[in-house]
């Protein structure tokens, strides 16, 4: 009777301690989980931060290129083609009409090209788009496009004129650029309207062209391929100064691209 | 004698029920696990432990007709298995490369509660037969209570097991929210 009583006593001891084991290790598994869930989350934040700090970097880079190849073109081949056409004002008249007409022609043609690469220059200059600011710079490309004469365009402001961190206007404005070069190589469209809307606590910024539109699923599809590659730097770079970027495109109805950056109290100064 | 051949008739069917109830674990343990598990011979092993648990059941309740005590065999080898299958759950989640919150699925809670019962229940269910089979002949009211004793442990166990079953979802369904 005591050694089975001694038995039963031990059997008690050892199922109590093994429910203790069993919840230990419960225990260790949920401790390891919530410590794996830590490190995952501190890794997605790394990279994210990583990312971002690339992008910068890189958009940084672009920035300085742009600006090189702006002053290139102001500094030297603009002066080339000044002093060209300043040789051919200089050039003697001559009795040859055909010559004369020939001269006259090429004048124009240096002054329309000295026109256009300042045009050009200042809208790469980084300098030049943060002292114009976004709305001013947006205004200056839609005149660019005008002067084609393959594109009407309009512009129309809401709310009062509002501006924002120059790293922040330079980026939006660079996603503009983006945007109109897209519809001027792929659209086939005959007008832009552009839409910008300064409210209190956001500025929306609306492109829409009335061009041949454009599939967006295999981009939306995560499919890896040049087609996205603009769309999705664009993406990247609104992610960098936490705005929303959203394009929706109807085939033959046009393309909308719409931006909307939320204010975060950072605007500089309202005019 | 008539109240004694209807203990006997009484504890046979007794016995019997909780053989139907132990193929019937082994079934819902079985498949349960085979939808929760995932490893490379997943179909042959868990195949294996069920056709071995069924092809002894078989033997021992249609061939041996071993009625007279509780299958202690039988069960803790039933716990030992879903002890088994628990620590593989264990070392899947451990392993498994993802976000997933595991704390946040019944899974989980599931096989914790079963992990907790079966794990302090394989002692007593091990141990049981033979304790029977000691004061069989004997079997002093003292000695009845002793084994009383053990199965109310188990039956703490299963209340243990409830608890976390019962807290976890409880909590999953908090923190869901």
């Amino acid at each position: 009777m005591e050694k089975i009583s001694q038995e039963v006593i031990l059997v008690t001891v050892s199922s109590i301690f093994l429910v203790f084991v069993a919840l230990g290790i419960i225990s260790l598994v949920l401790t390891y989980q919530k410590r794996k869930l830590t490190y995952f989350k501190e890794k997605e934040v790394m990279k994210s931060i990583f990312q971002q700090t690339l992008l910068q970097a890189q958009l940084e880079i672009q920035e300085q290129t742009l600006k090189n190849i702006s002053q290139e073109i102001h500094d030297n081949i603009g002066q080339a083609l000044s002093l060209a056409k300043l040789n051919l004002n200089t050039m003697p008249p001559t009795n040859d009409e055909a010559l004369q007409q020939k001269i006259l022609n090429s004048k124009e043609l240096i002054s329309k090209a000295i026109v256009d690469l300042r045009d050009l220059s200042r809208s790469l200059d980084t300098d030049y788009v943060q002292e114009m600011g976004l709305q001013r710079a947006i205004e200056y490309e839609l005149e660019m496009i005008k002067k084609t004469g393959t594109i009407e365009n309009s512009m129309i402001v809401q709310g009062s004129l509002c501006r924002l961190e120059k790293q922040k206007e330079l980026i939006l404005f660079r996603i503009v650029q983006e945007t109109f070069n897209n519809i001027l190589k792929h659209a086939d469209a005959k007008n832009i309207n552009v839409n910008i809307n300064y409210a209190a606590a956001s500025l929306t910024l609306v492109i829409k062209d009335d061009g041949k539109g454009v599939n967006l699923q295999p981009l939306n599809e995560g499919e890896n391929n040049n087609f996205g590659l603009g769309i999705r730097n664009m993406h990247s770079r609104a992610k960098l100064i936490g705005a929303d970027f959203k394009m929706s495109s109807i085939i033959d109805g046009g393309t909308e691209v719409k931006i909307i950056l939320l204010n975060e109290g950072d605007n500089e100064n309202k005019q | 004698m008539t109240i004694a051949a209807i203990k006997a008739f009484y504890n046979e069917r007794n016995i019997g029920i909780y053989n139907v109830f132990l193929l019937f674990n082994l079934t819902i343990i079985c498949y349960y696990f085979f939808k929760i598990l995932i490893f490379r011979f997943k179909n042959i092993f868990i195949g294996l432990v069920y056709l071995l648990g069924v092809v002894y059941i078989i033997i021992k309740n249609l061939v041996f007709k071993d009625y007279g005590l509780f299958d202690s065999i039988g069960f803790s080898s039933l716990s030992a298995i879903t002890v088994l299958f628990s620590l593989f759950y264990y070392r899947q989640i451990l392993k498994k490369i993802d976000d997933t919150v595991i704390y946040y699925t019944l899974d989980f809670w599931i096989i914790s509660a079963l992990f907790t019962y079966n794990l302090g229940a394989f002692l007593i269910f091990l141990s049981f037969y033979f304790l029977t089979d000691r004061i069989i002949d004997s079997y002093s009211d003292s000695e009845r209570d002793l084994l009383t004793l053990l199965w109310g442990l188990h039956n703490i166990l299963l209340f243990i097991s409830s608890i976390v079953l019962i807290f976890g979802n409880i909590w999953r369904r908090f923190r869901k929210k």
